[in-house]
């Protein structure tokens, strides 16, 4: 099986790469790009399932927390089915779904990141007060002050010299070299995997 | 102002105040607001797979094979329906590894991709961009001063370079043990850190702007809500 | 039998195999002198020599033989074989053996031939099955038979007496010898195994991490934060303020984004990609409205490349581009997998509307069947990794047909989406709420969400920043007393 895994792997692998450089390659590429798709929603689909057998397992155990599994579980099924049996885009799955749950949830979450995040960076400068700090800490408050405004319009200098200065030449040479380094770090771990030294799918 | 919409806006503001709840500290109602949520996403991405995925790629697609597709048109769609049995044989620990077979697929094409798109579409480009920098030709045809575009130019190779070897960990060992590195890559990836500080400090303040848009958003929900609320009664 | 064996077989066979000829004469290494062998090893050799006189067995009238009929199960080369063995086998172990001599056999010991004989009789045994039978009792070492003669009475062994020595029986005959255990090793060896041990013990041994003892949670804090910009919203948003301009100076990538817009010819097919979570709708409708609401008269195609994105861009739809027609691709799954399949052929990909309509016949994507078919792209997405992956996979394609490509971003995925502008990757970028409020300046104030915003959020920016730096100068020195204090009891 390890043998097959790799073989599969490294093939499709290296018939899907060619697409990029062969227009001929490129109809077996979109072929097998297909195949990924389906089974990428069907992966999926199983960390569902995953999910749900896990909390129905603390629930019948009867872990501490499980009426929150519980809860979970029925909200996961009866959406499910109301989703699958009037479909997801329906009115009543938008408004009751996704606006009345989902999104108040997550936004509101994230909203709290204002709190947080400010708290967390006043407080930094204690633990940690070297160079990359400051500089991180400077960088943020004039960006800051360059995002707002005031009655009569910019901020004077920052809103209009030092922030774009900053975003579009200095903060856009760390971020190139980021890139530029992830790139690599993805291009090598890619390699790996269709030189099959890294097996991520199992076997060594 | 339907009742849907009553509905809705009360959900949303009820769950907006529980998870509010929580700057006073971690209690019930925030706990089993997040577990509805948990529960109410995964439910609802469920169905979007089986409608948005499942039918038309294998249900649609498969019903059109087998009445009336050609035998190519058939294999095609057998093989990953293969696949896709495969795979819920994940839901099983005693079959689970069958599962691998198509996990195995889908990291090669995950790895293919990602070498395709990270050299393609970001290694030379960038790399490419970097350099031209420094093109006189490139920086009338912008209409900006060859200087002020060299001079741009160089303080973000400088940046690219010095971030780069700030990710440079090679290091060899002294006689007492430690480690160190090279010594022009340690001055140099020390500069690098300044330019990693000012990137990490511009991402910092955008999600600060970010959470804080979504801070205000909900607020401006809350009070459409109520003022809705106030023109019903 | 042997003459069928090709050639190349009869090379490859052992010269003691049972395919060997009987006749063969075989070639034996010189034996060791009488004087060099143990006498337990003279029995061996004494038994097989009493093997090997014995008179040969008619070879078959074919002159074949057959390698079943006669050959011994253990041919006369064992006896040389072994006595190479033991001549050359080290003094340690030589000495390990000699309790076994013949010499030191206790009378006890005395071996007893096997009682079988009533099963089987010797002259109907053929030779190869006597060859396999203990030898002649002279000829074996006495010590090897145990004195235990035991008529076993069930089981596979009933019947036969003494096959199993019993355990009392088994004594060892002399006390075993000593044998140091130093390790023989050379000073350079000792120094090798001293460095590989401090190399191990580094690695073992525990590096402590500087650090200063953590921070207790301020409440305080948290709480004057909280109550704060709560008030802020609070205030601004329901009183609808507009007291902070806004902002008026559009960078670059702002100016370009307007630009491209404002150049789509009207009645143009535009592929809106939606790749943004519902915690962030907030922001990404306030940014894209006002640059919706600057096309003229659109096609637009929509596609999700997040579970809930499909969802998002029919609220976004309902709210924003009320009475616009649209049509929505809905979700594509397999992140880049499925955004390079689609760029390849999004016919094949996605076939069907959200509605499981045919997409690609329907009067929105009248003559396109390509992605380079398009008036221009469009990104909304808080994402940077989901922007870097659209421009990576649709690169090959635009550098061959050149197709506008706007980011709407967030304000957080900004900063990692600026060098592919600055790179032409990218045609323009819309950042977050500073990017909306720009674009609805210039839109003549619609539709208007990021000026009911401007105020909360300019405030709360500001207040930011003074938190910001006086809190944070305020940490900076306690934290210089902190470990100044922490110095100075050291």
């Amino acid at each position: 099986m390890r043998v097959l895994t790799a073989v599969i792997a490294i093939a499709f692998g290296i018939l899907i790469l060619l697409g990029y450089f062969l227009p001929q390659a490129a109809i077996i590429q979109t072929i097998l790009l297909n195949w990924a798709v389906i089974l990428t929603g069907v992966a999926a689909l199983v960390g569902l399932v995953n999910l749900m057998i896990v909390h129905m397992d603390k629930v019948r155990r009867s872990e501490k927390g499980s009426i929150y599994s519980a809860i979970l579980v029925l909200v996961m099924v009866l959406t499910f089915f109301a989703g699958v049996i009037l479909r997801p885009d329906h009115l009543l799955m938008r408004k009751v779904i996704l606006d009345g749950i989902i999104l108040p949830v997550e936004a509101m979450l994230m909203g709290l990141l204002t709190v947080t995040l400010l708290y967390a960076a006043i407080r930094m400068l204690r633990k940690r007060a070297d160079v990359m700090g400051i500089v991180f800490i400077l960088t943020a408050a004039l960006l800051f002050l360059g995002s707002a405004t005031l009655p009569f319009g910019d901020v004077p200098v920052f809103g209009t010299l030092i922030r774009p200065w900053f975003t579009q030449i200095f903060a856009l040479g760390g971020a190139r070299g980021i890139l530029i380094g992830v790139a690599l770090g993805t291009l090598v771990t890619g390699l790996r995997v269709l030189f099959g030294m890294d097996r991520p799918y199992g076997g060594k | 102002m339907d009742y849907l919409d009553i509905i809705s806006g009360l959900l949303s503001f009820l769950f907006t105040i529980f998870v509010l709840s929580y700057l006073v500290g971690d209690n019930p109602l925030f706990r089993i607001t997040i577990y509805i949520f948990v529960g109410a996403a995964a439910g609802y991405v469920g169905s979007v797979i089986v409608w948005q995925v499942l039918k038309p790629q294998l249900w649609d697609k498969g019903i059109a094979a087998i009445f009336g597709g050609t035998l190519v048109d058939q294999l095609l769609i057998l093989l990953p329906l293969l696949g896709a049995a495969l795979i819920l044989t994940k839901i099983s620990s005693r079959m689970a590894g069958f599962a691998r077979l198509p996990m195995a697929f889908l990291v090669g094409a995950g790895a293919a991709v990602t070498i395709g798109g990270a050299l393609l579409g970001t290694l030379l480009p960038q790399m490419e961009a970097t350099i031209n920098f420094f093109d006189p030709q490139l920086a009338a045809a912008r209409n900006i001063h060859a200087l002020e575009v060299m001079g741009n130019g160089a303080v973000i190779l400088f940046g690219v370079v010095t971030s780069l070897a700030y990710f440079h960990f090679g290091a060899r060992q002294n006689a007492n043990g430690t480690m160190h590195r090279f010594g022009l890559i340690e001055i140099i990836a020390w500069v690098g850190r300044i330019f990693i500080g000012v990137t990490l400090g511009a991402i910092f303040a955008g999600v600060f702007a970010a959470a804080l848009t979504a801070f205000i958003e909900r607020f401006s929900s809350l009070i459409d809500f109520i003022n809705k609320l106030i023109g019903i009664f | 039998m042997i003459v069928d064996l090709p050639d190349w077989l009869k090379a490859a066979a052992p010269e003691s195999s049972i395919f060997s000829a009987r006749n063969e004469e075989v070639t034996r290494p010189p034996e060791p002198s009488a004087a060099e062998t143990p006498d337990w090893i003279k029995n061996f050799q004494q038994a097989a020599d009493v093997s090997a006189s014995q008179p040969e067995e008619p070879v078959s009238e074919t002159g074949e033989v057959s390698p079943f009929e006669n050959a011994p199960a253990f041919t006369p080369d064992f006896s040389s074989e072994s006595s190479d063995l033991f001549a050359e086998m080290p003094d340690w172990l030589s000495n390990a053996v000699e309790p076994t001599s013949s010499a030191n056999v206790s009378p006890s010991s005395t071996p007893t031939p096997i009682t079988n004989e009533d099963a089987l009789a010797p002259s109907d045994l053929p030779t190869w099955v006597q060859a396999m039978r203990p030898v002649e009792p002279g000829g074996i070492p006495q010590a090897l038979y145990s004195s235990d003669q035991t008529l076993e009475s069930r089981g596979a062994l009933a019947g036969l007496q003494g096959v199993l020595p019993a355990a009392p029986g088994f004594t060892p005959t002399s006390k075993p010898k000593s044998y140091s255990i130093k390790l023989q090793t050379s000073d350079e060896q000792m120094a090798h195994a001293e460095i590989l041990e401090q190399i191990l013990a580094a690695e073992a041994s525990p590096v402590p991490i500087e650090s200063l003892p953590s921070l207790g949670a301020s409440r305080g804090l948290r709480w004057f934060l909280a109550i704060l910009f709560t008030l802020v919203a609070l205030v601004t948003l329901s009183m609808r303020t507009q007291v902070f301009r806004l902002p008026f100076a559009a960078p670059n990538q702002v100016r370009e984004a307007q630009a491209v817009v404002k150049s789509i010819p009207e009645n143009s097919p535009l592929l809106v990609v939606f790749d943004y979570e519902p915690s962030r709708a907030g922001e990404m409708e306030a940014i894209s409205a006002p640059l919706f609401d600057m096309l003229n008269n659109p096609r637009l195609t929509f596609l999700a490349t997040n579970e809930t994105g499909a969802t998002l861009a029919e609220r976004f739809a309902a709210g924003s581009l009320s009475g616009s027609t649209y049509l929505n691709l809905g979700y594509l799954s397999g992140g880049q997998l499925g955004i390079r399949a689609f760029v390849q052929d999004p016919t094949r990909i996605a076939p069907v509307d959200i509605h499981s309509q045919p997409a690609w016949t329907s009067t929105m994507l009248q003559g396109v069947t390509a992605i380079n078919q398009f008036a221009a792209i469009i990104l909304v997405t808080d994402n940077a990794e989901a922007a870097r992956i659209w421009v990576e996979q649709t690169q090959g394609i635009r550098s061959v047909t050149p197709i506008p490509f706007i980011v709407v971003s967030s304000a957080q995925a900004a900063p990692m989406i600026e060098p592919y502008y600055e790179s032409g990757q990218v045609s323009g970028v819309v950042p977050g709420l500073y990017g909306g409020a720009l674009f609805e300046q210039y839109n003549a104030g619609l539709p208007g969400t990021a000026r009911i915003y401007w105020d909360a959020y300019s405030i709360g920016m500001l207040l930011a920043v003074v938190l910001l730096l006086g809190g944070g100068l305020w940490n900076f020195v306690l934290g210089l007393r902190e470990r100044s204090t922490v110095k100075g009891a050291e």
